[in-house]
């Protein structure tokens, strides 16, 4: 029987740089097959950071207007719906792909969650907010990240503080393949809290 | 022009009769704001959306046959908020309506839009 896919979108180069090490921890575990769907204006520069990882996407949706790539993603998923979508950071094509998943009710994961700079002009942030709406699980690096999760509402059980150190892709990966109903939902990173953090009148 | 189209433009223009005739009877009304929402409580914070808002776009389409996916822009006077709708229409009446608000810009930008 075939393994489950879930196409890893990434539209700009940080997102494959980031979403990379995800999908070669996926293989690496064998419960699920990345299909690494590359889209947004500069295809070829994505290609290349994921080729830097010596990663080769499978699928390229045709540059253009990021007003189309709701309808690209939709029309895409209609004749090869993944199991899952997992989309990085506050990546307009993530926030394409999220949308047109939602839609179609695929679950997804959205690595890089959380990070906000409170700006009112970030229309970066603007994305990555809507795409924690439509987002199954939220994949956090630091626990400030799930603080800010947690006061727009998202359910604590929905959060997943899966790091920045060298497990994080594997924590990644584990609960990308629990969204998918392949594994159990990974033990979240243990939080440690510096010693000065506590300290008070100091 | 077909029913998600007389929806979108109706709304936009705070033609709340438009919408309320496209509409089925038991349309089902779902958003993630912190507020029960039923169709006339859609069709009134869609009212207070298009008399507040200077513009409202619709950035990004997709269609099918049964429905249709929309990302609005809405732009108020301090900034702007992103709104996702997922539409179902049977028998050319809207029958069911998702709305997705970013809801961190809905409090910032318009405030008092819904009540809670």
């Amino acid at each position: 029987m075939a393994l489950p896919e879930i196409h890893v979108v990434a539209g700009r180069t940080a997102t494959a740089t980031a979403l990379g090490p995800v999908a070669q921890a996926m293989r690496l575990a064998g419960l699920l097959v990345p299909v690494l769907v590359v889209a947004g204006a500069d295809p070829g520069a994505v290609g290349t950071a994921f080729a830097d990882l010596d990663l080769v996407a499978d699928l390229t949706l045709p540059a253009g207007p990021a007003a189309a790539l709701l309808a690209r993603f939709d029309r895409m998923w209609a004749n090869r719906a993944p199991t899952a979508v997992l989309v990085a950071g506050s990546d307009p094509a993530g926030l394409s792909a999220a949308l047109a998943a939602a839609w179609r009710g695929i679950p997804v994961a959205h690595l890089g969650a959380g990070v906000r700079s409170d700006s009112a002009v970030d229309g970066d942030e603007a994305d990555a907010r809507l795409i924690t709406q439509v987002a199954r699980v939220h994949l956090v690096a630091h626990p400030v990240d799930a603080m800010n999760l947690l006061d727009e509402g998202v359910p604590a059980g929905d959060l997943m503080i899966s790091g920045d150190d060298t497990l994080a892709p594997r924590r990644a990966a584990q609960a990308v393949a629990s969204v998918a109903g392949l594994a159990p939902r990974p033990a979240p990173m243990p939080v440690t809290v510096p010693p000065a953090a506590v300290r008070f009148g100091g | 022009m077909d029913a998600i189209d007389f929806y979108t433009d109706s709304w936009i223009r705070d033609d709340r009769d438009g919408v309320r005739q496209v509409l089925a009877p038991d349309v089902d009304v779902e958003w993630n704001l912190d507020a029960p929402v039923d169709d006339e409580e859609l069709v009134q914070t869609l009212h207070r959306v298009a008399v507040f808002a200077d513009s409202v776009t619709v950035v990004a389409k997709a269609g099918r046959a049964d429905g249709a996916a929309l990302i609005y822009d809405l732009v108020a006077p301090f900034g702007t908020a992103r709104v996702a709708e997922f539409l179902t229409v049977e028998d050319g009446r809207i029958t069911h309506i998702r709305q997705v608000y970013d809801v961190v810009a809905i409090d910032r930008y318009f405030p008092g839009l819904y009540l809670n």
